[in-house]
Formats: structure tokens, C-alpha cells, sequence
């Protein structure tokens, strides 16, 4: 390459010369990127900047289902309590047939529930082994709570028996609000990491040449990287047995990162 | 270490079942202005001039039992909860360790201790002492909850 130059540096002439230049035989660079997809450095950025996104994807799903199955389970259960209690004031059933009603629908509620959260949800509920209330111990408790230490149930009379198990139906409705609030604030953060890597994926489909080509690629990859999430998390736990959320945690990151990662090289 | 019963708890009113239930301490049946949250008082142990105190949320069939610590003015100095979502527990006091354990029974199998500290030590955030308790977001902790040896 040679060029003209008005003047050499630091004043040494002061005559307009040629520059020779550095006698380099090398092509010049074509215009655009200087990043080149057969360098590999641009694939693997963008693959990893995908996997990025899937595993956003994948966080964002696993707290979002959770907080609804949350709100599935808040709604049921006060739903259940509520036909129950219309049943008694009908004429349909006693106090008593309600609260044990009451008591083995709400068990088996939190048992569906449990198995309709995610693989973390439920390795987190399942830490600890999963204690049903007994009816006997219901009542125990709400007979302390309403009428004293020293009240024993089966002396009490009709009217206060049906209170406590009016009570019972009543609690059966409630889920914990601290439960409830916490897993609301996640869901809500989940939503965030969901609109965070729908944004990622606007912007790569909206900035590449073949549109639909990397909007296919996005579509598959996200969805690969939720999936993959949720089997690795379920796969965790199946290895590492009940109640293990760290493990199921690694499980799901990494299942999440392999499907991504997969996908994003068969295509 | 004694176990108090001249301190009791009065539900404040207008909540819904969504909200986390709160209390005001009476002592003596006089009230000290001091809330704290949960809504039954399960029990309540004096212990070197401070008060630790047992409290659940009357939702027997998901239970979180919450250890709130005070100071002997019932300023609240520290809390913890101990529960699980889909999980539930009926809390007992086991036994009272000299000079500064407690033992005591809730959620799961193993029973549960609770080791008062002399003072404010520092713990990670985020990081849980045992599975099942979380505390709000603080650097510092006067009590340790753990499954004893």
C-alpha cells in the first residue's frame, strides 16, 4: 500500500514526499466486521449469548409456574372450605362430616399441588417429610385455642363442638400468607427474567439479515432451554432422591444449558 | 432460662387471610407497643433479661412458626421462620438447655434447637442456617436455629 502524505512527522522535511509505506504484502481487510464467522469467535458468541437467553428463559419459567401453582392452591383450597361451610348452612351435611372433609380434601389438595410444582418447588416442599394435619389433632387444637387449656372436646357442648369444627373448616381455606407472598414475589420476578430474554430475542431477530431464520433459531432454543430445564431439575431429583433442591437446582441448569446448547448446533 | 406466662399477645384487627398476620405483646395484660407478626403465641422463654418468643400463624394445615427475639425494653431484635410451603408442623417446647439452648419440635422428624448468642454476630445473607428457616435480609443474627446433635 502506498498513500501521499502532506508531511513527515516531527519536522524532519519539510518537502511533500511519497510514503512508501511498511512494504507489507497482506490484503487489505474487506469492509464490514472485522469479527469473522470463520474464525469462530462470532458463533460462539452468539451460541453462547443464546444459551445466555435460554437459561433466562429457563429461571423465569420455573418461577413463574411455581407462583401460579401457588395461586391454584390459595384458590382451591378457600374454594373448597367455602362450598363446604354453604353445604352445612343447607342442610346437606354436619359440622362434623365437614371438618373431616375439610381435612382429607385439603391433604390431598397440597398433595396435587406439591406434584404440580416444578422439580425445585417440590425438592423444596419435600425437604422436610410432608406432615398431613390428623383430624384428632385439629381438634385438639382449635379446642385449646377457642375455650382454654383446660377444655376437653367431647365434654363440651353441641353448640361449641360444631364451633371447633366450624373452625376447622374455616382454617382448611387458609393458605400461609407468608408462603403465598414470597412465592408472588418470585413469580413476579420471573416474569421479569421472561421479558428480559424475549427482549434479548427481539433484538437479535430484529438485527440479523435472515429474520426469520433466527427468529425460528430463538423460538427453538428458548423452548429447548425451558424444557431441557424442567427435565433436568425432574431428573436431578429422581438421582438424588427427595427433598434435595441444590441438587435439582445443578440438574436444571444444567439440562437447561445442554438442550440450549444442543439445539443451537443441530440447527 | 424460665418459661414466661405473664406475657400475652392481642391479635390487631382489620386483616385479611392474604395478609401475615400481626400482634401486639401485653404483659400482664398492659400493652408494651410492641408488634410483632404471627397470631398465636405459642410460648415464650426469658433468658439472660431477653425474651424469645414462639409465634404461629393459625394456618394449622401450613404452618410457619416464627422466633421473634426482644430485648427487655421488647424491642424486636431478631426474627426467624421455620416452615415450608405445603408443609405443616405443630410446635412443642421439648427443654430448656443451661445457659442458653432451647429445644423444640415443629416441621419434620428431627427435633430443632435455638442457641442464643451473647450479642449480634454476622452471618451471610441468603445463606440458610438449616433447611426450612429463612430471616429477613440482615448482616447480623442474635440467635442460631439448627437441628442439635
Amino acid at each position: 500500500m502506498a498513500q501521499w502524505k502532506s508531511a513527515l512527522p516531527y519536522g524532519l522535511s519539510d518537502d511533500m514526499g511519497f510514503d512508501r509505506g511498511t512494504s507489507c504484502l497482506g490484503s487489505s481487510p474487506r469492509p464490514g466486521s472485522i469479527w469473522h464467522a470463520e474464525c469462530g469467535g462470532r458463533s460462539s458468541f452468539d451460541s453462547a449469548i443464546r444459551g445466555l437467553e435460554a437459561e433466562i428463559a429457563n429461571a423465569g419459567a420455573y418461577l413463574v409456574i411455581d407462583g401460579e401453582t401457588r395461586s391454584t392452591y390459595a384458590r382451591l383450597v378457600r374454594g373448597m372450605a367455602d362450598d363446604l361451610a354453604g353445604q352445612v348452612k343447607a342442610g346437606r351435611l354436619t359440622w362434623a362430616r365437614a371438618a373431616a372433609q375439610a381435612n382429607e380434601s385439603r391433604n390431598a389438595i397440597m398433595d396435587v399441588l406439591r406434584s404440580r410444582s416444578t422439580p425445585f418447588g417440590r425438592a423444596r416442599a419435600e425437604q422436610m417429610k410432608a406432615q398431613g394435619a390428623t383430624l384428632n389433632a385439629l381438634i385438639a387444637h382449635k379446642t385449646t385455642q377457642l375455650f382454654g387449656k383446660e377444655a376437653n372436646f367431647p365434654l363440651l357442648s353441641v353448640e361449641h363442638q360444631n364451633a371447633v369444627f366450624a373452625e376447622i373448616v374455616n382454617s382448611a381455606g387458609k393458605s400461609n400468607p407468608r408462603v403465598t407472598a414470597n412465592l408472588l414475589k418470585l413469580n413476579r420476578f420471573g416474569r421479569g427474567l421472561l421479558v428480559v430474554s424475549i427482549g434479548l430475542s427481539v433484538y437479535t431477530v430484529a438485527t440479523s439479515d435472515d429474520k426469520l431464520a433466527t427468529a425460528g433459531r430463538e423460538a427453538a432454543v428458548t423452548g429447548g432451554g425451558i424444557a431441557g430445564g424442567i427435565a433436568g431439575g425432574a431428573l436431578a431429583g429422581l438421582a438424588c432422591g427427595l427433598g434435595a433442591p441444590a441438587c435439582v437446582t445443578v440438574g436444571a441448569f444444567v439440562g437447561g444449558a445442554l438442550a440450549a446448547f444442543g439445539i443451537d448446533w443441530l440447527w | 432460662m424460665r418459661i414466661v406466662t405473664e406475657i400475652t399477645v392481642r391479635r390487631c384487627e382489620a386483616q385479611q387471610d392474604d395478609e401475615i398476620p400481626q400482634c401486639e405483646l401485653m404483659v400482664a395484660g398492659a400493652a408494651t407497643g410492641c408488634r410483632v407478626s404471627g397470631a398465636i403465641l405459642e410460648a415464650a422463654v426469658e433468658a439472660g433479661g431477653k425474651y424469645l418468643l414462639f409465634m404461629t400463624d393459625d394456618v394449622p394445615f401450613e404452618e410457619t412458626l416464627t422466633l421473634h427475639l426482644l430485648d427487655g425494653d421488647f424491642r424486636l431484635l431478631d426474627s426467624a421462620s421455620v416452615g415450608r410451603p405445603y408443609a405443616t408442623g405443630v410446635f412443642s417446647l421439648v427443654e430448656l438447655r443451661e445457659p442458653d439452648e432451647l429445644v423444640f419440635r415443629f416441621i419434620g422428624e428431627m427435633p430443632w434447637a435455638v442457641k442464643l448468642l451473647d450479642g449480634p454476630t454476622l452471618r451471610v445473607p441468603l445463606c440458610a442456617e438449616a433447611p426450612g428457616v429463612t430471616r429477613p435480609f440482615r448482616l447480623t443474627r442474635h440467635f442460631v436455629i439448627r437441628h442439635p446433635a
